[in-house]
């Protein structure tokens, strides 16, 4: 009996664990929806905020905090296959616009990271924060695990892909009048390249077309960004 | 089920990864397979598309932890987060606007064309 209920001890208190991080996911929800969509009042940067205070109020060390939510780490994992699901349904829209779409990821895909690299380096950052930022215009679970892989912050890399993505749509529309891009396809396409899921949320609220096209941005540029990245960041250190 | 599913991608992905000894996270190697696997069979598959929409919805609960883990770092990389910020900003500013030049080059036509 003593086993089991050190057990059962163990169990509660880490999902009360999971409990702090669920009630800053669902506050978070709560106040992006009714604001809107408002991209500075996404669930993480409400939740975020409000589950580091808890942490801070009732005096739990980080760690602790982390080692309890081993389960949301867990899920990451099925999750990030499950981005072939949606992506899969976009495949059939490429075969006519492999030559524009396939030069735009492999191109684009790696500008948008050398440029990050590039202006990370002038503005004379640690190589940690570097190597903690490369990864920023992929969508997340991707970008969690690229930056592990070449020893960045994953701490950071998931805000800082939070943020690249709200830059990204609050400057999209400007640069795509400035440029003249008025296909939705294009537009869609670029959204989910460099603004990712938060993109890729936008897109859709223009339309279904511009969405899917977004949705195989972020794909095609996440594989892509994970294939050339580290063999990179190995080349220049 | 459909869990299991995933998961069976995900450790074909991470056996793949570490026999092929391939530089790409083993679930993102998972994701590579199902897409092939997803695009070679081309139907339906309602039971995976209803568990993967509850997943992909529910993404930003998993990204609670870690995030929160920005506010428990070194004073060393606090120190630069302006250099963070300005990276963030310019390089994303930069990006759109490369690829938005590059699809002007290739595809010439700026109107868009009906289906």
């Amino acid at each position: 009996m003593g086993l089991l209920s050190a057990q059962w001890q163990q169990i509660s208190l880490s999902s009360w664990v999971v409990g702090l991080s669920v009630i800053g996911f669902v506050v978070g929800m709560w106040v992006y929806r009714r604001s809107g969509g408002n991209p500075f009042l996404h669930p993480l940067m409400v939740g975020t905020p409000l589950v580091a205070g808890l942490l801070y109020l009732i005096n739990m060390d980080f760690a602790a905090y982390y080692g309890g939510n081993g389960i949301l780490n867990w899920l990451l994992g099925p999750t990030t296959v499950a981005l072939a699901v949606p992506l899969a349904k976009q495949m059939r829209q490429l075969p006519p616009l492999l030559l524009t779409v396939g030069l735009t990821v492999l191109v684009g895909g790696f500008f948008a990271t050398a440029c990050a690299l590039g202006i990370a380096s002038l503005l004379d950052a640690d190589q940690l924060l570097i190597l903690s930022l490369a990864a920023k215009s992929v969508t997340t679970p991707i970008a969690v695990g690229i930056t592990e892989q070449i020893g960045g912050l994953v701490a950071l890399i998931v805000m800082v892909v939070l943020l690249t993505g709200i830059v990204g749509i609050l400057v999209a529309q400007t640069i795509f009048s400035y440029t003249k891009i008025t296909d939705e396809r294009w537009q869609g396409l670029i959204l989910g390249m460099s603004a990712h899921a938060i993109g890729t949320a936008k897109a859709f609220e223009q339309s279904a077309r511009c969405g899917a096209f977004s949705t195989l941005g972020m794909g095609l540029n996440g594989i892509w960004t994970s294939i050339f990245l580290p063999p990179l960041i190995m080349l220049l250190s | 089920m459909a869990l299991l599913v995933l998961l069976v991608f995900q450790w074909l992905g991470e056996i793949g990864v570490r026999a092929g000894n391939i530089a790409l996270p083993g679930p993102l190697l998972g994701m590579l397979i199902l897409l092939l696997v997803l695009t070679l069979y081309d139907r339906p598959l309602e039971f995976l598309d209803n568990a993967s929409n509850l997943l992909i919805q529910n993404l930003s609960l998993m990204f609670i932890p870690p995030s929160v883990g920005a506010f428990f770092l070194s004073a060393q990389i606090y120190q630069q987060f302006p250099s963070l910020l300005s990276t963030i900003l310019l390089s994303t500013i930069a990006a759109i606007l490369f690829m938005a030049l590059l699809i002007r080059l290739l595809d010439g036509t700026p109107e868009d064309k009906p289906d």
